[in-house]
Order: C-alpha cells, then sequence, then structure tokens
C-alpha cells in the first residue's frame, strides 16, 4: 500500500501541466490502457465507464485511476461464509467488479478490507448502479457511510486504504445529484501520457505489408 | 430469408396489424447486410426532413478565398432552435500528400461544426487546429471535425468549364458523382470535440449521426460554390453557375475504411436499433392488405426510377460490377411484373407489398434488399416514426444473478451460429483485426502470416461465445455468473454480449468475422446504408467509396424542395 499513497503524492511532474479531455477520450483512454495492462476486455470496459463517472463527478484524480489500473490482475479469492464474502488485502480493480457481482447476485454481504481505491470502488459501484436501477450502500471505516444511485451519491471522504462493506440500500435518495459535464474534465497530463503509453500496448507495429494491405486501400489518391 | 417468415401474423403492437418481424438470423448475416441499400429512415433523410420541416434559411456570413479558391468560409442554419456553423478551411496540396487514408496528414479542406456563429477569434483559432485534424486539439464548442480531398479530376474539369461559359460533362459528372471526397467525419468526444453527451437532447441533433450529417450536407454545398468561385475567378467575363440540375445531382464523396466495421461490433445495442427499426418499417409495410389509391402508380415511377439509377452505378471492382450486372436484369424482370400492376396483377392481391417481396425471392439478395428499401419509400407516414428511436444511449451490462443454466438457455437459443462454427478449421480464424500504431488505423491482418494477433481487437466474438460455451457446460448449471466470473473474469464481456442479446435480437452479427471468407467491406455497407450512402464503389475487400447527398436537397432550396423525393437519384 505505501507505493499506492505514493503516486497519489504530487511530484514534481505536475508542472508538466494539464489538459481538458472530453468524457469519450476518457473513456477510450483508460479502456484501452487497461487492456494494454492485460486487464480483460470486459472489465476493462467497466473501468473505462467508471473513470467517466469518477472524474466527471469529481470524486478522484486520472492519477488514482492508472495507479488502480497498475495492480494485480490475478484472480479475486474472496473468503465465502454463507451468503457473505470478505475480500481481504482487496484491490480496487481486481476484487471490486467481482464484489459487485456477488453483491447483485444475492450476496447478503460484501466486505472489501485493506481497499487500496475506495473511491474507484466507488465509481464501479455507480455504473453498476445506473445499469440495474439499484442503490448501492458503501459502509467505510468508522462512521463513514454513503451510497451511489443512477441519481447521484452520498459519499464520505474515504481514507486510503479503507475497508468497505457494500450492500443494496433501502435508502434511494442521494444528497448529491449526478452532475453532467459538458466541457469534458482537466487532467493532469503526466497522468494522460502514462494512460497513452498502456494504451500503446494494444496497437500493432506498423511495417510495409501492414501498411499496403492491411487497410486495403492505396497511399495516394489523386485521381 | 424465407417468404413464410414474412408472412405470419406478428405480435408487435404499434401501429396496428404488423405482420412478424424477419428473423435475425435471416437478417444479421454479412451476405445480406452488405447489400443493404438505403431508405428513408437512413440518417441524411431524417435530416433533410426535419431541416425541410422547419424551413432552414442556410447563410454564408464569411468567404474570404483566394482567386484559387484557398481561404475560409462559414455557413450557418438554424436547427432545432440553435444554430450551427460549418467552418471550411482550403488549403494548397500537394499530389503526393493526396491520401484519402488515415495515414494522411494534410487535406485540401478540413472542417469543424461550430455551436453557434463563431467569432473571428474563433475562425483564427481553428485555422491552426482544424487543418491539422488528429494532431490538433479542438474545444467543446466543436461538434464535428472533419476534412476533404478533391477529386482532382472532376473538380479542375468542372471548374475550368464553367470558367469557359461551358456546362462539365454530364457523362463524367455521373461517372464520378463528388467535387470532394471526405475521408474522415468525427464526432462525439474525437480530439477535443463534444461529447455526444451535449447533443442527445438537443433538437435535430439527437438522432444517430444527425451532426455529422449536417456536416456533411454543409460541406457539399461548400464544394459547389468553391468550384464556381474558382471558374469565376479565372474568367470574370465569361464564367457561368452550374446548371441547377448539375448541382442538385453531385453530392458529396466519402471514402471509407475498416473503422466502420469495428463500430457495428462495439455499438450492439445502437446496431440493434437501427436494425430493429428498419425491420419494424418493412413489417408494418408488409402488413398493409391493400395499396392506397395512386400508391402503385407512384411505386411504379419509383421502380423506373431505380433503373435507371442502376444504370448510372458503374464500379471497376469485379465482385461489385458483377452483382450490379446481374440486380440490373433482375430489376428488368421486376419492372415487367409491375407492368401488370393495375390489370389484376400484384397491386390487386391481398398484402401487395408482401406479394411483391415474395416475386423477387428467388432474386439476388441484393435484389431482394433493393425491393425493401422501395417499397418503404412511399410509406411516410407509416413508418417515418421509428426514425425517432434509432439511438441508443446506452451499454452493454451484466447480470451477474443469472444461473450458468440460463446463460446456457440463451446461447442454445440465439447463439447456435456461433457454435456451429469448426475452429479447428485454421481458414475459420485466419484474420485478425487490429489497430495500427501508425495514426491507430484499424487494419486487417493475417493470423498466420502476421504478427500482432496477440494484440488483436476483440472482434472474434464467434470464437469468444463457443469457447464460453464449451466452459460454461462443464459448471454447475446453478452456479451465479458472479461466482463464475470469479474464476474466469477472461470472459465478461462475452457473457455481456449474450446477456444482452436475448432482449437485442438484432445486436449481433451473425458470421464469423475472424473467417477467411469475411468480407468486411459488407458491414461497411450496412452502416453506410443507415447514413443514406449510394453508389457503393469498392476498391478493395475493406475500403469503398461512396456518394452522399447525391441528388438531395442543397443548401439554397431545402425549405422549398421535396425532402424525399431524392432517392435512387439519377442524372438523367
Amino acid at each position: 500500500m505505501t507505493s499506492l499513497k505514493r503516486t497519489l503524492t504530487p511530484g514534481p511532474s505536475r508542472c508538466w501541466g494539464e489538459m481538458r479531455a472530453t468524457l469519450n477520450e476518457v473513456k477510450g483512454a483508460v479502456t484501452k490502457a487497461a487492456v494494454g495492462l492485460g486487464w480483460p476486455f470486459g472489465l476493462a470496459e467497466d473501468i473505462g465507464r467508471a473513470s467517466v463517472w469518477l472524474l466527471e463527478q469529481g470524486r478522484c484524480t486520472l492519477a488514482e485511476v492508472v495507479s488502480a489500473l497498475e495492480q494485480d490482475k490475478g484472480l479475486p479469492y474472496p473468503i465465502r461464509n454463507d451468503a457473505s464474502w470478505v475480500f481481504e488485502g482487496a484491490l480496487s480493480l481486481r476484487d471490486g467488479p467481482a464484489a459487485l457481482d456477488l453483491l447483485l447476485a444475492g450476496a447478503q454481504s460484501v466486505t472489501l478490507q485493506a481497499l487500496d481505491f475506495p473511491n474507484v470502488v466507488a465509481g464501479l459501484a455507480a455504473v453498476r448502479a445506473r445499469d440495474t436501477g439499484h442503490t448501492i450502500g458503501l459502509q467505510g471505516d468508522g462512521d463513514a457511510c454513503g451510497r451511489v444511485s443512477s441519481l447521484g451519491f452520498s459519499l464520505p471522504q474515504f481514507e486510503v486504504p479503507t475497508n468497505l462493506r457494500l450492500c443494496l440500500a433501502q435508502e434511494a435518495s442521494v444528497e448529491i445529484p449526478n452532475q453532467i459535464v459538458r466541457d469534458g474534465v482537466v487532467v493532469d497530463l503526466e497522468d494522460w501520457q502514462r494512460l497513452q503509453r498502456y494504451a500503446a500496448q494494444t496497437y500493432v507495429p506498423n511495417d510495409d505489408r501492414s501498411r499496403s494491405s492491411g487497410a486495403g486501400a492505396g497511399s495516394i489518391d489523386n485521381e | 430469408m424465407s417468404a413464410s417468415v414474412l408472412r405470419q401474423p406478428g405480435d408487435l403492437n404499434q401501429p396496428g396489424d404488423q405482420f412478424r418481424l424477419r428473423s435475425p438470423s435471416a437478417v444479421m448475416r454479412l451476405e445480406r447486410m452488405g447489400s443493404f441499400f438505403p431508405t428513408r429512415l437512413s440518417f441524411m433523410r431524417t435530416l433533410l426532413r426535419r431541416l425541410h420541416r422547419e424551413n432552414a434559411v442556410v447563410s454564408r456570413p464569411v468567404w474570404n478565398m483566394d482567386p484559387e479558391g484557398y481561404g475560409e468560409a462559414v455557413y450557418s442554419v438554424a436547427l432545432g432552435g440553435k444554430t450551427y456553423s460549418l467552418i471550411a478551411y482550403s488549403t494548397m496540396l500537394s499530389p503526393e500528400q493526396r491520401s484519402d487514408r488515415v495515414i494522411a496528414e494534410a487535406w485540401d479542406t478540413s472542417y469543424a461544426l461550430f455551436d453557434g456563429i463563431p467569432s473571428h477569434a474563433d475562425i483564427v483559432r481553428l485555422k491552426t487546429e482544424v487543418p491539422r485534424q488528429e494532431a490538433g486539439r479542438c474545444a467543446p464548442s466543436e461538434l464535428v471535425l472533419s476534412r476533404a480531398n478533391k477529386s482532382v479530376r472532376l473538380f479542375e474539369h468542372v471548374a475550368d468549364r464553367l470558367s469557359q461559359g461551358l456546362q462539365p460533362d454530364r457523362a463524367m459528372i455521373g461517372q464520378i458523382g463528388y467535387l470532394m471526397r471526405t475521408t474522415a467525419v468525427y464526432g462525439n468526444g474525437k480530439f477535443g470535440i463534444a461529447d455526444r453527451s451535449c447533443l442527445k437532447d438537443r433538437e435535430g441533433l439527437a438522432g444517430p449521426f444527425q451532426a455529422e450529417m449536417l456536416t456533411v450536407w454543409l460541406i457539399r454545398g461548400f464544394t459547389l460554390d468553391l468550384v464556381e468561385h474558382v471558374a469565376r475567378e479565372r474568367n470574370p467575363q465569361m464564367a457561368v453557375p452550374l446548371a441547377p440540375d448539375l448541382r442538385h445531382y453531385i453530392g458529396v464523396g466519402n471514402s471509407t475504411g475498416l473503422g466502420m466495421a469495428p463500430f457495428l461490433v462495439n455499438h450492439p445495442l445502437l446496431l440493434h436499433a437501427w436494425m430493429g427499426a428498419r425491420e419494424t418499417a418493412l413489417a408494418r409495410v408488409l402488413a398493409q392488405p391493400s395499396l392506397k389509391d395512386a400508391e402503385a402508380e407512384v411505386f411504379g415511377a419509383l421502380a423506373e426510377r431505380v433503373r435507371r439509377h442502376l444504370e448510372e452505378w458503374n464500379v471497376e471492382d469485379q465482385r461489385q460490377a458483377a452483382r450490379i450486372n446481374i440486380l440490373r436484369q433482375e430489376w428488368d424482370a421486376v419492372l415487367v411484373h409491375l407492368a401488370g400492376g393495375t390489370a389484376d396483377g400484384w397491386a390487386d392481391r391481398a398484402y401487395p407489398w408482401q406479394a411483391l417481396l415474395d416475386h423477387v425471392a428467388g432474386c439476388s439478395v441484393e435484389c431482394q434488399e433493393l425491393m425493401i428499401a422501395l417499397i418503404l419509400e412511399p410509406q411516410g407516414a407509416l413508418i417515418d416514426d421509428l426514425a425517432e428511436n434509432m439511438a441508443c444511449e446506452g451499454e452493454l451490462s451484466l447480470n451477474p444473478a443469472m444461473t450458468l443454466g440460463a446463460l446456457a438457455s440463451v446461447l442454445a437459443e440465439h447463439f447456435d451460429w456461433a457454435q456451429q462454427i469448426d475452429f479447428d478449421d485454421p481458414a475459420m480464424r485466419k484474420q485478425f483485426w487490429y489497430v495500427s500504431e501508425e495514426k491507430l488505423e484499424p487494419r486487417l491482418g493475417s493470423r498466420w502470416e502476421e504478427p500482432g494477433a496477440e494484440r488483436e481487437m476483440p472482434l472474434d466474438v464467434a470464437y469468444q461465445i463457443q469457447a464460453l460455451a464449451k466452459i460454461v457446460s462443464d459448471e454447475d448449471p446453478k452456479l451465479s455468473v458472479a461466482e463464475f466470473l470469479l474464476r474466469f473474469p477472461g470472459h465478461r464481456h462475452t457473457i455481456k454480449r449474450i446477456q444482452s442479446c436475448a432482449e437485442h435480437p438484432y445486436s449481433e452479427i451473425q458470421d464469423n468475422l475472424t473467417g477467411a471468407a469475411c468480407l468486411p467491406i459488407d458491414m461497411l455497407r450496412c452502416k453506410l446504408s443507415f447514413f443514406g450512402a449510394s453508389k457503393f464503389d469498392p476498391k478493395s475487400d475493406r475500403w469503398t467509396r461512396i456518394a452522399l447527398f447525391q441528388g438531395a436537397p442543397g443548401l439554397d432550396d431545402v425549405a422549398e424542395t421535396d425532402p424525399d423525393a431524392w432517392a435512387f437519384p439519377v442524372l438523367g
């Protein structure tokens, strides 16, 4: 977890500047970067959508998303006790989607322990809430408790790392309606370039054969 | 496609009687999708109907062109209560730079559709960004980014003839059909422009690709103005404008490559919305028990125009040329059949539209689809409302509570086609789709001969479905998808597709997209037909040129001209 915290600390590269990215660019870049890093495509799609929500609602920075992407991509190994599931040493992108799956499949209790990026899980939950119409509760350490729905969210500022218990909430109301961003979101240029480097791992190197026959068209059109 | 499927009374609810929709297993095949023609539900048609309804007036507040036709122009039009402007930049381009490929880095002309009326500062700002296209950076005030290259031969010919006070050669106009070809039309947040979410609630632009179609329609007007400008500057005393019928006929071209194909696969719910609307329209028309007054006459005139349209549709591609030849012969036979229409012929039969479709059931698939496009044509009152429901903002989602037993049932019901493919045969996996590092151009490779297959795009849908089905068959059917994915997270995307297909039956192309026999051109034609493209002119199995807005009302007469009278345009 130490290394995760370090990535959240603004470093000298921040002076490289910022850029405004559209939501579609965020979704596309995060999804491609996730695939480039080895995440399964179906998970990468969820991560891309969650990233849009997170940045649109100002719940976390792109740096947190990229750092979450860089974590272990192995299989989740939750401990099951009847209808309750516990993910120990939880990683937001490896275990978050699985935890939400289990919750939406009827698990009574799902807990992510020592979770690296709880806000990222909140983003994943927001997307699932929008897809399903459910309100998903997120019970953090101590009294920290929140929920996300298709309409908006009520979320505390989570500490890192934290324990997070997921539940289907009866209470549907939320304090903050989902913000609709029209002008894109501002992202750190260094974080953006990190994403692009990972996305580039999905591109196939160019060569003469690829260039001449891969697209089925010649290079010059002067007729 | 069996006609019997079409003849059964349907179970749809709106409006009134309908026949059953055609089966996805018949419709969602590459051979059929690659035979589509534009219909009155196509996006260009939807746009022009709205512009006509709103009495749209296009102004040209900026025309700053030098005698060679280089400079900038602005066209503005109100739509749905808002004003949109095309900002056009025309620049000199050397012949060795003129490429329709994504890998090009300079173009004859470049464009942005601006949200509102641009200030001088906007025009100056965009002058440094828009001509650079992918390398530039736009803002949310820009809704669409595009570029076009001249058809050098025709542009120069038209400019030359007009400058001499003569009209251009009609045969050459008919052969080429456009002065410029767009080579990309970007929307939805690309390179900094506005996200699609900014448009989805806007009157007039909420439908699919309406902002893009508006852009291309304005580009068409610009190309016509530009060629007349160049002619006038060459010879102010002698130059004449284009004859009205030629101005009406000339469209705007488009060069399209593989990028369109992944779009259809990556947007299954949108594909369902398009195909579902089209198939519902067909079902509604086929359910009409008799012809209304004068319908036979109107339809007969349309059918004759189609014959002339086919005569004017000439391509070099051998496969398509052979198809067109067959189609011409078949259509001549159709016309003979129609000639008996009022004398106890097709028009007097019960369910006459169904009878017409039955008549071509033994013809080529292209002829069947042409007939479908044509019988939809006179039915605006019956089907145009369907165009309002062709947008789809939803995305694939997972139902983790579904049991594997239920998933297996969906697989059996909807994906038998995928499980019939023999993937042990290397030919079935011969091709792979990828994105090249060279300007991110989508390409197709040979899996057994070229490097890069480990980075293929997930278009191998059938293969993935089959792989999943094999695993699921060995698992406890009571297991939930959620628990299954703990061990097999790699199948998450495929399960989403399968689950969604149960409610969106037209969402999946039911063919092997990696097989040696797969022709990407079929996917391109399907998507382009929904745009409203005509005169498909394949340059290979993965690249085509088309004409857009050919024969359509222009910038100066859209308010007065029938917006639906230009299907299957002919030069005459």
